[in-house]
């Protein structure tokens, strides 16, 4: 069976940058002024919190970094003491339990919020989520309510550019007031750019899965590499991270080296990962020498890879454009429709994988009209379930099943179609 | 897939959750013929240009609307039309302070009937028999009976089965309020001050007139503190929070609810149902356990 191991100083660089993220906000957490905002993956306007020295505080990442550390159980049957069903979002389940657990973790102490952000940004779990931190935490709330994607043209009227905008001019209000600073205009535009910068080292680099074999898994690695593009993007950091990872994959792609030895099928994966079992779920794909060559969901927080950058000419209106437009989650269903095409045809894949995971309605909502909808256009398609953190809803030997049955005869076809 | 919409050559749709905004998207692949469209409504109810940006979202659908139909309605148009329904919503609003007030003379069964009967008649006959009704109740004189008196939250969206609704009343309840239907009743007062600008008063009354809702947020207050406050201006006994299977906004509330109610010492009790059920005796148990455990506290 191929080996699946970590190398590269690429994920050397991710784990020490890391660690010093959460180390700033241990720090936060102790006391030493900075403030902290809490706010979501999906589009998530961090460059605006970075102009303010604002630290950025994910919960979804804190609730995937505690399910890859097989801790997210306790926390999530905590939240269900306090009355949340088994059917209510593990992700909000485990950062409430967090919370109520004195928020020390195995990576940090995560701090208690300055400021609750729910960018409003296609999820409606959102709302609810962050309604009960600002409820549980009695801190100040700010939602930013961005219109879903209804135009026939799948791009966002002027009238909804502008009202994000004013929101925006809101909430730099309210940074104002949190930081005790007013906008450093120069610093948001830099931060800006850095995003920028770092969104197209971030295209190019998912660019490269173009190539046979890909230098990297667009799947299982790059959910390594979304933790930096959420919480260190729009700084330094943030872009020797994205400029490493693309210097590290391009060369090798140059070499013609892949993650495995060598890469017999090639797919598209949609929804997140079941972060409990990242590791067992990989190795179900590498043992048929598959690799992923483009995922959905490392595109929750911005799609790059579309032509799509950040522009620090017009720092308001682009951060505007990337939460409206550019990612995933403010899209309308048919639009991820377009997306998966789009990478099973530029991107060469044969085969779509839908992970439809109990937690998620936003991903997991219409994914059987997904299946129908990609198998009568001749791909194939395996829609396997699971979740995305809680682990009671993994069951190994049936994914296995499945997933092997699936390459089986994906491997029979190809082999039909080279006799043919 | 089974035809049953097929007279409907439009549908609307709207982010109350996030299986119903994919469901936009899977109807209009799966039913090209028919227009789909979608409105966003405004999920910061305290920001300053909420009324602007929903005024400017009701002028879109009025110009769809008049796309669909030929006719845009013109200001003159939407002025009747929500005079209409403002009488409907205030005498539904009357039939729902006289089942508070004698709930002994009209059940949830009959109320929850005329309310919804307004899904499939035209308005004018929707408010003639609501007014027939209302007429027929001041007549009545039954006997109160011995029943403990609960709100019923949680079922503003998918409808719990009528027999459902029959089985609460018949475990010895009497609902002095609830949010079924609560499409028909989503305004508190009147849409006032709609000459000249019928859009831009319906925009305020969902913004400041519009009731709580587990699909709309507002940070301005406590959902939860309110449901608490109705409970006890109603002397409701307890909370019956009867959710559908699955929906992620109530099972949210809930929680926020429960500790509200906990925190006030309102006993509630915290149900499920599926649309299609037939059977009701388990939940008709649950109920009945539950009010008997209110007679003794």
């Amino acid at each position: 069976m191929p080996e699946t191991t970590y190398q590269g100083r690429l994920h050397n660089l991710q784990k020490e940058l890391m660690a010093r993220y959460y180390a700033e906000l241990t720090a936060s957490a102790g006391g030493n002024g900075t403030p902290a905002a809490y706010l979501l993956i999906g589009g998530n306007p961090v460059e605006l919190l970075r102009a303010f020295d604002i630290l950025p505080v994910y919960p979804e990442v804190n609730a995937l970094q505690l399910a890859v550390k097989k801790q997210s159980l306790g926390h999530i049957q905590m939240a269900e003491g306090m009355g949340y069903s088994t059917d209510n979002c593990a992700y909000v389940k485990a950062d409430i339990g967090l919370y109520f657990s004195g928020r020390t973790t195995p990576f940090a102490t995560i701090p208690e919020p300055s400021l609750l952000l729910c960018n409003y940004v296609g999820c409606n779990v959102y709302l609810h989520w962050f309604d009960h931190l600002a409820e549980f935490t009695r801190r100040p709330a700010f939602h930013l309510d961005i219109p879903f994607i209804r135009t026939k043209s799948g791009t966002p009227t002027k009238d909804d550019i502008d009202y994000v905008k004013r929101q925006l001019l809101e909430l730099i209000g309210v940074c104002e007031q949190i930081s005790g600073r007013k906008l450093d205009e120069d610093k948001l535009r830099r931060a800006v750019e850095l995003s920028s910068k770092t969104g197209e080292l971030w295209a190019k680099v998912k660019h490269l899965t173009k190539r046979s074999p890909a230098p990297y898994d667009a799947y299982f690695d790059s959910v390594m590499m979304m933790a930096p593009l959420y919480c260190l993007r729009g700084t330094e950091e943030g872009l020797v991270f994205f400029q490493t990872a693309y210097d590290e994959y391009q060369q090798k792609a140059q070499l013609g080296v892949g993650p495995l030895e060598r890469e017999t099928f090639r797919y598209v994966i949609e929804g997140p990962p079941p972060w409990p079992y990242l590791r067992v779920f990989r190795d179900m794909f590498t043992r048929w020498d598959a690799v992923a060559v483009a995922s959905t969901y490392s595109t929750v927080g911005g799609l790059w890879e579309f032509g799509f950058a950040h522009d620090p000419d017009r720092p308001l209106e682009s951060i505007a454009e990337h939460l409206l437009q550019w990612n995933l989650t403010n899209r309308n269903f048919l639009q991820r429709y377009d997306q998966i095409d789009r990478y099973i045809q530029e991107w060469n894949a044969d085969a779509l994988v839908i992970h439809s995971v109990k937690s998620c309605r936003l991903f997991s909502a219409g994914q059987g009209d997904m299946r129908d909808y990609f198998t009568k256009r001749g791909v194939p398609t395996l829609l396997i379930e699971s979740d995305l953190e809680d682990p009671r809803y993994f069951s190994e030997a049936q994914m296995r099943n499945r997933i092997d049955a699936f390459f089986e005869s994906l491997k029979h076809r190809k082999l039909i179609a080279a006799m043919s | 897939m089974q035809g049953k919409l097929d007279e409907f050559e439009a549908l609307v749709f709207h982010s109350i959750c996030d299986p119903a905004r994919n469901l936009a998207s899977v109807f209009a692949r799966n039913f090209a013929q028919k227009k789909i469209e979608y409105i966003h409504f405004p999920q910061r109810i305290d920001a300053p240009d909420a009324v602007d940006y929903l005024t400017a979202e009701y002028e879109r659908m009025a110009d769809w609307a008049g796309e669909l139909t030929g006719h845009r309605p013109s200001d003159e148009d939407l002025e009747s039309s929500i005079a209409l329904y403002d009488e409907i919503r205030r005498v539904i609003r009357a039939l729902y302070q006289f089942r508070r007030d004698q709930p002994h003379d009209v059940s949830t069964r009959e109320l929850y009937a005329l309310v919804r009967y307004g899904h499939v008649v035209a308005p004018e006959q929707h408010l003639r028999v609501l007014t027939g009704a209302m007429e027929q109740l001041q007549g009545r004189q039954g006997k109160p009976k011995d029943r403990a008196r609960i709100l019923v939250v949680g079922s503003f969206c998918e409808q719990p089965p009528l027999d459902l609704i029959a089985s609460i009343e018949s475990a010895g309840c009497y609902v002095v309020d609830d949010d079924f239907v609560l499409g028909r009743r989503f305004f508190a007062d009147d849409i006032a001050g709609t000459a000249g600008r019928p859009l831009r008063a319906m925009a305020e009354a969902y913004v400041r007139h519009s009731v709580d809702a587990s699909v709309k947020h507002d940070l301005t207050h406590s959902k939860a503190a309110r449901l608490v406050r109705r409970a006890q201006d109603y002397r409701a006994d307890a909370v019956v929070v009867l959710t559908a299977k699955f929906c992620e906004p109530a099972l949210f509330d809930y929680v926020l609810y429960r500790n509200a109610l906990q925190a006030a010492h309102m006993p509630h009790v915290f149900l499920e149902f599926e649309e299609k059920m037939w059977l009701f005796d388990k939940i008709k148990t649950e109920i009945e356990t539950f009010v008997e455990s209110l007679l003794f506290t």
